[in-house]
């Protein structure tokens, strides 16, 4: 293969950008400008191309060093010793590089400073999820349009959903509490995965592994539960371990597993089993086109198994006629309104 | 329809495995979309590739993960313009490469055969590091700052992420990037008479 001749400058430059960008992709959370910046250069020429990928040859040589070899040069290049921590100090600074601007519809972010750890909110775009590492190395994963905010302390981990659904992974720290808290719901995990789901006056904790404890604190007015942590003080206090599923707000009578279908929203699909309907049109409408209502409580109590698929939430909401008794109207602002087809009184 | 269609039409069946009442959407048809991803692989899987290569440990994830986002791209029911289309393949396999989701993906995915009417992607020449480049790179390293040096042996060799380098040297995480370029770039220098070819097998008559 032949290479054109070329300044040796210009080839520094295009070598230089090489290396760069290998850096700046190697990051969980990739802005969108950068991405759409990389594909632009990364096709702007075969050379371009051709760098990044001799670059990326080299790096990952280097990166992929022997442990023999990497111990000789440790040996060969003495550097001042260093201590490499995540204390809390260090936050600060991983809090800046996680937090992202995103562009678009739907999505806002703001980063407050706290007397004792910074405050990052995260938000979710409308047509996408989002995940993000946390400081500590567990993860949060935000459903579309969701908000959460997050104050890592030295002591405690403490996360607020605003609004939707996220899904945690935690790292085991059993000196370090890692608390949610959804309206007046706070759960605290030790190290475990689990879901929490905020709509409106309805919060639904569901445990994919390990074991949560679950608090329902006194609310004084609305906006601000009583910050208590005596378990005297709650209403409710409930452990949740694996596969099973608690939610405040509405009687919730099912006792089946709901761990897949925690997990299924985060693959593009919301799994319902036995779910009323104004529980599943409340979940669909976060990604509907159009949204649902429904006026008819007949209708709201109707039980739904199965599966929505997140990009076709339009066509279910249009085939719902077809699988329960149930007539859609399109009312002039676009929405849906689902209305009972038996007129007659008696008739379910 | 000749083997490779059947089996891409198998695929696109299986990444919907619901049943959608009244069939598929208006837009393009099934076999349309087929052929536009198709196009979006010929014109753009060696980018996808070298993408995930950056963001994942071993060719065999990358190529992994290139797969699961065109199939996840196909899930799609109302395609666009390529323009848009190539920036959420993307934008996809981003969202894939990121650590816990990468293990959760790998244990849940069902393999499946994609565009193999195209054959296999480029092979990707990796090999490991000689005795005689070691000793280049390390001759070449001390060439270079302490503070350039140090950049480079956390992130490179202690595999440090970019945040802990800099605040280990006690510069920002620009600044870490360009004294990882820096030292990269001393060291392909200085290697540079022993391998003056490209290493990368060329198939695609394009390049």
């Amino acid at each position: 293969m032949t290479r054109n001749p070329e300044t040796s400058a210009a080839q520094e430059v295009r070598l230089q950008a090489a290396s760069d960008w290998l850096q700046r992709l190697d990051e969980p959370e990739l802005p969108e400008e950068d991405l759409q910046a990389w594909l632009k250069w990364h096709g702007e020429s075969d050379q371009n191309r051709q760098a990044f990928e001799e670059m990326q040859l080299l790096y990952r040589r280097l990166r992929d060093l022997p442990a023999e070899y990497r111990r000789e040069l440790r040996q060969r290049i003495p550097i001042s010793p260093t201590r490499r921590s995540q204390g809390w100090q260090g936050l600060w600074a991983l809090a800046a590089a996680l937090v992202l601007v995103i562009g678009g519809a739907g999505g806002t972010w703001w980063w407050q400073q706290g007397a004792t750890g910074a405050l990052v909110v995260y938000a979710a775009p409308h047509d996408q999820h989002r995940a993000v590492k946390l400081a500590d190395g567990s993860t949060l994963v935000l459903a579309q349009d969701a908000i959460a905010s997050v104050q890592y302390t030295r002591a405690r981990r403490s996360l607020n959903i605003e609004r939707g659904q996220a899904y945690f992974e935690v790292t085991h720290n059993p000196s370090r509490p890692f608390v949610v808290q959804a309206g007046a719901v706070r759960v605290t995990a030790v190290g475990t995965s689990f879901n929490v789901a905020r709509a409106d006056d309805q919060i639904a904790v569901t445990v994919t592994d390990g074991v949560v404890d679950v608090v329902r604190l006194p609310v004084v007015d609305d906006k601000s539960p009583v910050q208590s942590s005596s378990p005297a003080a709650a209403i409710e206090h409930q452990r949740v371990a694996m596969g099973q599923r608690i939610v405040f707000g509405i009687a919730s009578s099912d006792s089946q597993q709901w761990k897949e279908a925690a997990a299924a929203w985060r693959n593009g699909q919301i799994q319902f089993v036995n779910a009323p309907l104004r529980e599943v049109v409340q979940a669909i409408n976060r990604y509907a086109l159009n949204p649902v209502v429904i006026d008819d409580p007949r209708v709201a109590d109707l039980t739904f198994s199965g599966t929505v698929f997140r990009d076709h939430v339009d066509e279910w909401a249009a085939a719902l006629s077809k699988i329960f008794p149930v007539r859609t109207v399109a009312l002039n602002d676009g929405t849906l309104a689902l209305v009972s087809s038996t007129d007659r009184v008696g008739m379910k | 329809m000749n083997k490779a269609d059947h089996q891409t039409e198998k695929s696109v069946n299986e990444a919907n495995p619901g049943q959608l009442p009244g069939g598929t959407t208006a837009g393009l048809s099934a076999a349309e979309y087929r052929a536009t991803v198709n196009q979006l692989f010929r014109e753009h899987n060696r980018a996808l590739v070298n993408f995930l290569l950056a963001r994942v440990q071993s060719e065999a994830e990358a190529k992994d993960l290139a797969q699961e986002a065109y199939v996840r791209l196909l899930q799609l029911d109302q395609p666009n313009a390529v323009g848009f289309l190539r920036g959420y393949l993307f934008r996809i396999a981003a969202n894939l490469s990121v650590d816990q989701v990468r293990a959760r993906i790998s244990r849940e995915r069902v393999a499946v055969e994609l565009f193999d009417e195209l054959g296999e992607p480029d092979e990707i020449e990796h090999r490991a590091i000689l005795r005689e480049e070691f000793d280049i790179v390390c001759t070449a390293l001390h060439d270079l700052p302490p503070k350039c040096q140090k950049a480079f042996l956390l992130h490179v060799i202690e595999g440090y992420s970019h945040c802990e380098t800099a605040r280990a040297v006690g510069c920002n995480e620009r600044m870490v990037r360009y004294h990882v370029s820096r030292a990269l770039l001393h060291c392909r220098q200085k290697l540079a008479h022993l391998f003056p070819n490209m290493e990368r097998r060329n198939h695609d008559p394009q390049s």
